[in-house]
């Protein structure tokens, strides 16, 4: 339950996002792997959609989260920097 | 595509447990790295039987890994107990191994194979992890719960009651009841989107286009009354 955040607080974030362009959980999906590729080896943003999506989708926030700690941990990165470059391309707006 | 992996993947609890201990982190020594890179895993998994078996092994200990490592990287996951932990570790890498190869005619190469990879055994395990943790808490999702009153949320004189009374009416009249149930049981009552759409006997994407189509609609009528700026969506009033 979540009773720590104001009811106006939690529906006011729901109405302001921004959510779009819409993107569905299961392209987000199809699209993490490459995605958290191109940011780890080549700093590439994420695409808008993919952004706006993990803003929308705590699920999937925390999924790709988990899968550019792995990628990053496989390319001799520190996890922790994997997990801040998708959190920092969330909070763009 | 035939599943090549049912009979590969049973096996007893011992070795299970043994296979879930000797589940390595990623290689920190380079050279390590480099022999992981080369494996050619789309060739092996589609190559004759004996390597393809000891493909899927492979395969298996790698998803058993992110499994682990998913599970590790969620707190709440403490409250399972190591015994439902391990067969949820188990059955997603399981699973995981079983959809790889059911698709591996998509992957593409856009990514390495064991980044495409680790995503089914994240997910799975995620989901699992979510749907046990609220298994025993009952949720209604098919009445429109009261809006709160103003006496039950003391913050929301300091953010304003005019936004607060807007946000009700806006609730109320311009979502379907379905909608509304959606919303308020991701946002306020904080229940993962794989819980609710399990409970609805859907999927995630379907909750979460209910969600989006809510939150549009929510973000459309207060803009419509000026309490959001039509471009960033923030609050004027």
């Amino acid at each position: 339950m979540n009773t720590q955040k104001s009811w106006t607080g939690a529906i006011l974030e729901q109405a302001t996002g921004p959510f779009e362009p819409w993107l569905s959980c299961d392209e987000c999906f199809d699209r993490s792997d490459a995605a958290i590729e191109d940011l780890l080896d080549r700093r590439l943003p994420l695409p808008e959609d993919l952004r706006a999506h993990l803003r929308g989708c705590s699920a999937c926030h925390d999924e790709i989260e988990t899968l550019a700690e792995l990628a990053a941990a496989d390319r001799g990165l520190d996890q922790a920097e994997g997990r801040a470059r998708v959190d920092v391309q969330i909070a763009l707006r | 595509m035939e599943n090549h992996a049912d009979g590969l993947l049973e096996r007893d609890d011992a070795a299970a447990d043994s296979e879930i201990d000797d589940a390595f982190l990623p290689a920190e020594d380079p050279s390590a790295r480099d022999l992981e890179l080369a494996y050619d895993w789309v060739g092996r998994l589609t190559g004759r039987e004996a390597v393809r078996d000891e493909a899927i092994r492979r395969l298996h200990t790698l998803m058993i890994r992110a499994s682990r490592f998913k599970l590790s990287r969620m707190g709440e996951a403490s409250r399972l107990g190591q015994a439902r932990a391990d067969a949820i570790v188990q059955s997603s890498a399981d699973d995981a191994v079983v959809a790889i190869l059911a698709r591996l005619g998509s992957f593409e190469g856009r990514s390495r194979f064991t980044t495409w990879a680790y995503k089914f055994a994240i997910l799975l395990t995620a989901t699992a992890v979510r749907r046990e943790l609220w298994s025993r808490v009952e949720i209604d999702l098919s009445s429109v719960p009261e809006p709160v009153t103003r006496l039950g949320d003391p913050l929301e004189h300091v953010e304003g009651t005019a936004l607060a009374d807007a946000l009700r009416a806006c609730i109320a009249h311009c979502l379907t009841p379905h909608q509304q149930r959606i919303l308020i049981a991701i946002a306020i009552e904080g229940v993962p989107i794989d819980v609710v759409a399990e409970r609805l006997n859907t999927t995630r994407n379907t909750v979460y286009k209910t969600l989006h189509d809510a939150r549009r609609r929510l973000r459309d009528d207060l803009i419509a009354q000026g309490y959001l700026q039509p471009s960033a969506g923030r609050e004027v009033k």
